[in-house]
């Protein structure tokens, strides 16, 4: 049976992405977290930019995406044809494995605005029938915007609860102490890494084939109440995590300007102990 | 939270961060589907699949450090650290 994906690399700029020159085309990867039960899968990367994924099994199956298209904001449409067979299906089942998702990724996206083990999981687009990535607002398009939706109000949610942690170990310490800088700059890290993942969200946000998924449109129709919806919420979780991040900032972070100023006071203090100190070593003599 | 999520966040974002690896299954059936989704979002867990079909995850690292800093208890030095920010450096 055949089958569409469309496999979303993420992009800051509007062209479209380029293979990476230093990788090797050819990946070999375990793909099973589980660590008795390992499947090792190879990811190949040809000339013509299909993808080859060949099992390691005995019986060693293999599956060809073939891409038919790019647009520039991103998007690759693959096809492929899968029989519904238990091997093949472990490659590919329903849903398209996240594991195969990130290899692809990995040939031509480097982690510019994010650490390694921090890339964007998103759900692959996947349909039998083939979906045209160049069409407005096409639905692989709005498939990834939706996508977002979802991750912005997740970070939303981490971000307050984190935020409320902070509080409740801040209160727990009674004041005593300063809440130690490490716990903020956690804080503030993963902040930072929400304002990595917006700048891959503006390629889509932005392209010229979405004219729906914008705030403040018209309800002229259900289908453009929704998309309105959806770039309501991503623009107002985005809007609540940078409150949240400035209220964090003013509760627990530092002034880098009073922090100077305090240390060159002890300084002041130190020298001029150690300068008494010195002194009074130096008088002994004269009292002997 | 909706009523299948047993666990609060910390308590959940706790237990990825002990267990750190399993089947997809285990985890919905502990944390419930919503948290597990949520956490895959923001890339505190990642999917894999087995060759006879079994979705599997795994916590990244990041994760562990994450809810070791912020939910976590303080450590003696960041104490230290915090008395002396509060009463040598006064703020």
């Amino acid at each position: 049976m055949k089958y569409y994906c469309v496999l979303w690399i993420p992009t800051v700029f509007h062209k479209k992405p380029l293979r990476k020159p230093d990788v090797t085309i050819i990946k070999n990867v375990n793909i099973s977290d589980i660590d008795n039960i390992p499947h090792n899968i190879s990811v190949d990367l040809d000339q013509d930019e299909n993808i080859i994924i060949k099992s390691d099994s005995p019986d060693s199956h293999s599956i060809l995406l073939k891409r038919i298209d790019y647009s520039n904001n991103g998007l690759f449409l693959y096809e492929y044809d899968i029989e519904d067979k238990k091997e093949n299906r472990a490659l590919i089942g329903d849903d398209f494995p996240f594991a195969i998702y990130h290899i692809v990724k990995e040939f031509y996206h480097t982690h510019e605005h994010h650490g390694e083990d921090e890339d964007t999981h998103l759900a692959a687009y996947t349909n039998k029938i083939r979906p045209d990535i160049k069409a407005l607002n096409n639905e692989a398009l709005i498939h990834y915007l939706r996508n977002y939706e979802k991750k912005f109000v997740a970070y939303l949610s981490q971000i307050q609860n984190a935020y409320a942690g902070l509080l409740s170990r801040k209160k727990e310490s009674n004041k005593r102490y300063k809440l130690a800088t490490d716990s903020h700059e956690a804080f503030s890290d993963f902040c930072c890494k929400v304002r990595g993942e917006e700048l891959y969200y503006n390629s889509l946000n932005k392209s010229k084939y979405n004219t729906l998924c914008k705030s403040g449109l018209g309800n002229d129709s259900e289908e453009e109440s929704q998309l309105s919806k959806i770039a309501f919420n991503i623009e107002n979780a985005l809007a609540n995590i940078k409150y949240i991040e400035e209220k964090a900032h003013n509760e627990f972070g530092f002034d880098n300007a009073k922090i100077s100023f305090n240390i060159a006071w002890l300084a002041f203090y130190i020298g001029a102990g150690l300068g008494l100190i010195s002194i009074a070593l130096g008088a002994i003599p004269f009292f002997k | 939270m909706s009523e299948k999520n047993k666990k609060n966040q910390q308590e959940a974002l706790g237990y990825i961060c002990n267990r750190k690896s399993g089947s997809i299954d285990t985890l919905i059936n502990e944390l419930g589907s919503d948290v597990v989704r949520e956490f895959e979002l923001v890339g505190f867990i990642k999917r894999g699949i087995t060759a006879d079909t079994q979705a599997t995850w795994k916590a990244v690292p990041s994760a562990n450090s994450f809810f070791k800093s912020i939910y976590g208890e303080p450590t003696l030095v960041q104490k230290i650290k915090g008395y002396f920010c509060h009463y040598v450096l006064r703020f």
